[in-house]
């Protein structure tokens, strides 16, 4: 499993647009951190204003980058997993060797998660940096609604914040997975995604947390909760990946 | 050059995307009717934001200029760098000497598919609010004083879809020079993707230096974005005292010369027998 997870890592690579997307996404990341420290307020929603500290400002590094992450970055990512490869021919290749089919999946899977995780994490982090070097120093401070934490339970709620992100971008990917697979034209599957991401909201206002992220991570975590996205990000993940996997198995890749 | 044209044409519309494309137009328009007619409980039937049969087809495109932005990035990626990059283009290239020739082909047959999109979508908009809306005789518009009838009306509607359409041609302007540039499909898409979203934060951040700047420099640095023109630029220029009317068009016209002009340069020296 480690060398077919190999395999695919260096194939992701080799790919000069993972690493435009890479650059892009740090450079944006410096450019809010810059952007944050020089205004030293932030929104928990356009109705809330709030100044920024030394622990809370880490959770508005993802307010700022969700946009751009579940439009552009983890789409295009999962397209060129998935149906790029395929069309590219290079698909084929990778299924000549005796491997069993959701193996290769399993690792596509795992890879862009694993690789989401690392993402969320380092923004996190930096988050944190920038908050304790930067921001003017409090020892103990709130958040949208919640009780007074100090550093430790801070730490903990930034921590549950950057999950539930996590959660959301895994929906984003499972979702372009599933769309990719069932539509070889690329074009066509990156429109299907935005018209998940946009269009769910016209179904009900229960899929707000797929374009405004963070407002619905703010009202999750408030002490009483006044969204809850939990079961249905999980089903939706449940679903495209079983879906996914159904596909994938049956599909005639060789024809 | 015509029967250049005529091939460019048929092998776009023979594809699937594209009628899909058609079908959603109508789709988006009842949607977009159906949510007026919810929003019209609470707005005041005296402000241009209340949807009748005459100003809806207005309030519909406001709200889906975005949408044809997408198509927009998704027609362009299909034309071009698809083309060019499943060797389709070179099966053209056999058969004619210049290669400037596929070009201008290809961006009439981009901006004729655009206008006649557009068109349907103001039909469309016509019909969905013909059903769903309010008829009224008279109707007030945005930033205008008094009201207008429904001719009148008509004609503010299509001055609108005349100027949103420029704004597609200008944002075209870019999207064909990344991609020409770009050797996948979804490279094309991030970058066209990722242009729209540049240009809706850039304004957004020059809004917190308007102390620094001043009001008059904040809103030529607003106005220079596509999307900004697209959302409140084209009442701008349709009210009565429009502002600024030179300074959009200037840009409108910036954007085509800035990247189509190399997008041409570049894609007619390269190699396409590689």
């Amino acid at each position: 499993m480690l060398s077919i997870m190999r395999s695919e890592w260096l194939r992701m690579w080799a790919r000069k647009k993972t690493k435009v997307l890479l650059g892009l996404y740090l450079g944006l990341l410096l450019f809010v951190c810059l952007f944050l420290w020089g205004m030293g307020v932030a929104c928990y929603n356009p109705e809330h204003d709030i100044l920024l500290n030394s622990l809370r400002t880490s959770t508005f590094l993802f307010r700022e980058l969700y946009i751009f992450l579940a439009f552009v970055f983890v789409p295009l990512l999962a397209i060129d997993t998935f149906n790029g490869e395929y069309r590219s021919g290079a698909l084929r290749m990778v299924l000549i060797r005796p491997l069993d089919r959701w193996r290769i999946l399993t690792a596509k899977l795992l890879l862009l998660g694993i690789l989401l995780f690392v993402l969320i994490m380092l923004t996190m982090v930096v988050g944190i940096g920038l908050g304790l070097l930067l921001m003017p120093k409090v020892t103990e401070t709130t958040f949208y609604q919640t009780e007074v934490f100090d550093l430790v339970g801070a730490w903990g709620y930034i921590l549950q914040y950057y999950l539930l992100g996590l959660l959301i971008l895994l929906v984003v990917s499972g979702v372009a997975m599933l769309v990719s697979l069932l539509m070889p034209n690329g074009v066509f599957a990156y429109l299907g995604v935005v018209g998940f991401l946009v269009g769910g909201l016209y179904f009900s206002s229960r899929m707000d947390f797929l374009l405004g992220a963070s407002d619905a991570i703010f009202r999750q975590l408030a002490p009483d909760p006044e969204a809850n996205f939990i079961g249905l990000s999980l089903c939706f993940v449940i679903i495209s990946v079983t879906l996914s996997f159904l596909i994938w198995q049956r599909r005639d890749f060789t024809a | 050059m015509i029967h250049l044209l005529a091939a460019e044409w048929y092998r776009l519309w023979k594809r699937k995307l594209i009628w899909a494309m058609v079908l959603a137009l109508p789709l988006a328009a009842f949607a977009s009717a159906t949510y007026y007619q919810g929003a019209n409980a609470s707005v005041s039937p005296d402000l241009p934001q209340y949807a009748v049969v005459g100003n809806f087809p207005v309030l519909a495109i406001a709200e889906m200029i975005y949408f044809f932005d997408l198509l927009l990035i998704a027609l362009v990626a299909t034309i071009w760098t698809e083309e060019i990059r499943s060797g389709q283009l070179r099966m053209v290239l056999l058969r004619i000497s210049d290669f400037h020739r596929i070009w201008w082909a290809k961006i009439g047959v981009l901006l004729g598919t655009v206008l006649l999109l557009l068109l349907l979508y103001l039909g469309c908009s016509y019909v969905a609010g013909y059903f769903l809306l309010p008829h009224t005789e008279q109707f007030p518009l945005f930033y205008r004083a008094g009201q207008v009838g429904v001719w009148e009306g008509m004609w503010y509607n299509l001055q609108y879809y005349g100027i949103a359409y420029l704004t597609l041609v200008s944002f075209a302007g870019f999207l064909i020079l990344m991609g020409s540039i770009c050797r996948t499909v979804t490279g094309a898409l991030g970058a066209g993707m990722s242009f729209l979203l540049f240009s809706f934060m850039y304004p957004y951040v020059a809004g917190y230096f308007i102390p620094l700047i001043g009001e008059e420099v904040y809103q030529k640095i607003f106005f220079s974005s596509l999307p900004m023109i697209q959302w409140e630029g084209i009442v701008h220029l349709l009210s009565d005292h429009s502002t600024g009317a030179g300074w959009m068009v200037g840009i409108l016209l910036l954007y085509p010369l800035l990247f189509g002009l190399p997008a041409m340069l570049l894609l007619s020296r390269k190699d396409q027998w590689y």
